[in-house]
């Protein structure tokens, strides 16, 4: 089974999973305690038709993703705050706009459909050393955001209300959360596509999640949980000749269906 | 500020989302260090946007406030989210954070002081526990704590007693004195026209200040009317009078 990671193609991936993990882990962290986990489904679907102009535009796509995610972000933000609207309804009607308007636009700009196919749920065997690069550098960016606001996202998280009067820049810092969760998103793209970011950002802390007396501890084991899915889902795909994203994803489905067994019966 | 100087001074206030739609207008009062004061007001007669206006908060103000040092301020309990996986002193730690540099990790003075402030509201025994196991009296107690690990001088309370139970509303009014005489300046929203009459000051707001000063001046009839007009029943002795709350959330 080994045998596969001799293969350049499979360390390249094995490689970009073992960068995305620590990202899960902090990041994941606030998405899930924040109920940020559709809003970020909802930046991977936004990238889509980012990314499909990318190519025949000669945008380079991380760049394209990151406009795209980062416009959508601000709409969700200012249409949420109108009255009768809320946040959720904005995500949604953004998120299905975004997926319509990329199948709209590839329909015209690709002859055949197995490139959105790569777009929507990953390439990772397909990764190359530019992407790693990527990975790289949001892990970095990713890990200093997190050491900066570490305690701005806890009070700020924790009581909203009272977070700002403790002498914290608490509006900043939730900027700062999601930018950072914006850039996390795009890396993973590569990986498990813009419908499957979830399976690597959202899922690992979430299952994680009812085990963890504090945070340090539901960072740390969502990271280790994304290690393992990341990794076993790409020795599962590999053998079974499976697209590994989506392999991560049904893998990243059934620890946490064992983990809520786990936490009945205990 | 010069010494004997108010420690929150607010001259001409006027607060709220915007010019057109402000809470609270031409509100003036000055407190003295060492003084309990408990407001007391309607539903959305203005409380709010005032701690709003203190903290520096509200959207829109015009007027002064000034402050003669840091403001720590206790939200109602139920503002919390219970399911975060904090415990009661990674709770009272946060009052810490704003002294210590981001880089720099959380030390043995932050977790002495955390600690102390956690043994004054008396729950030195759960500081492990997680804040969302504790009864309602003690997470405001712990809210309570989280304050006093900031060393402010003035506190804000936003209705600290309600619903919270009889032993931890004792300990509470203990701790609220103990500071008073410490020098620190506290005030403290409530609906309890009975309870305010146990602080040194009353300042009754209605959109507007309608009375100020000690409760045996300021709780009089005639301005708890004006303070509350359809909302306040006088009891038939014609001494008490309670307040009937319509919720408007």
């Amino acid at each position: 089974m080994l045998d596969a990671f001799q293969l350049p193609f499979m360390q390249r991936a094995a490689f970009e999973i073992v960068l995305l993990a620590p990202l899960a882990g902090v990041l994941g962290t606030q998405i899930v305690l924040r109920h940020l986990a559709f809003f970020t489904h909802g930046v991977g679907a936004a990238a889509f038709p980012g990314l499909v102009l990318a190519g025949p535009a000669g945008i380079p796509p991380a760049l394209a993703a990151l406009g795209a995610g980062g416009a959508f972000t601000l709409g969700v933000e200012r249409l949420g705050r109108r009255r009768g609207v809320g946040l959720d309804a904005a995500t949604a009607l953004a998120l299905v706009l975004a997926l319509a308007a990329g199948i709209v636009l590839a329909s015209d700009v690709y002859e055949s459909g197995s490139e959105v196919d790569q777009l929507l749920f990953g390439s990772l065997l397909a990764v190359g050393g530019g992407d790693l690069a990527a990975t790289g550098v949001a892990l970095a960016l990713g890990l200093l955001a997190a050491a900066y606001a570490r305690r701005a996202w806890l009070a700020g998280g924790f009581d909203p209300v009272g977070g700002a009067a403790l002498g914290l820049r608490i509006r900043a810092a939730d900027w700062l959360l999601v930018a950072a969760i914006a850039v996390a998103v795009v890396v993973a793209l590569d990986a498990v596509g813009a419908l499957l970011v979830s399976a690597v950002l959202v899922i690992p802390a979430a299952t994680v999640r009812p085990f963890a007396a504090n945070v340090s501890r539901l960072a740390l084991g969502a990271t280790a949980l994304a290690l393992i899915e990341g990794l076993a889902g790409l020795v599962l795909a590999y053998e079974l000749d499976a697209p590994p994203g989506a392999t991560i994803a049904v893998l990243g489905g059934v620890l946490f269906g064992l983990a809520l067994l786990v936490r009945r019966f205990r | 500020m010069t010494p004997g100087a108010p420690l929150v001074a607010v001259d001409g206030l006027d607060a709220g989302y915007s010019p057109e739609r402000a809470a609270i207008t031409g509100l003036s009062f000055a407190i003295p260090a060492g003084r309990t004061v408990a407001i007391l007001g309607p539903n959305g007669g203005g409380k709010t946007t005032l701690f709003r206006a203190l903290l520096g908060e509200a959207p829109h103000r015009t007027g002064t406030v000034e402050l003669g040092g840091t403001i720590a301020y206790v939200p109602q309990t139920e503002r919390s989210r219970l399911d975060f996986p904090v415990s009661a002193l990674d709770v009272v730690l946060m009052g810490t954070y704003a002294r210590v540099p981001w880089y720099r990790p959380l030390g043995r003075a932050e977790r002495e002081t955390a600690g102390a402030a956690l043994g004054r509201v008396g729950l030195e025994g759960e500081a492990g526990t997680r804040f969302g196991e504790l009864s309602g009296g003690q997470r405001q107690r712990v809210l309570i704590a989280r304050a006093l690990a900031q060393q402010s001088k003035v506190m804000l309370l936003d209705e600290p007693l309600s619903g919270v139970d009889r032993p931890s509303g004792e300990r509470i009014l203990a701790v609220l004195d103990e500071l008073r005489d410490e020098g620190l300046a506290i005030l403290v929203s409530t609906h309890d026209i009975e309870q305010a009459r146990g602080f040194d000051l009353v300042l009754c707001i209605n959109r507007e200040g309608i009375a100020f000063g000690p409760p045996a001046e300021a709780l009089s009839a005639d301005v708890l009317q004006r303070t509350y007009g359809g909302e306040l029943i006088v009891l038939p002795d014609g001494e008490r009078a309670v307040v009937v709350q319509h919720h408007h959330h």
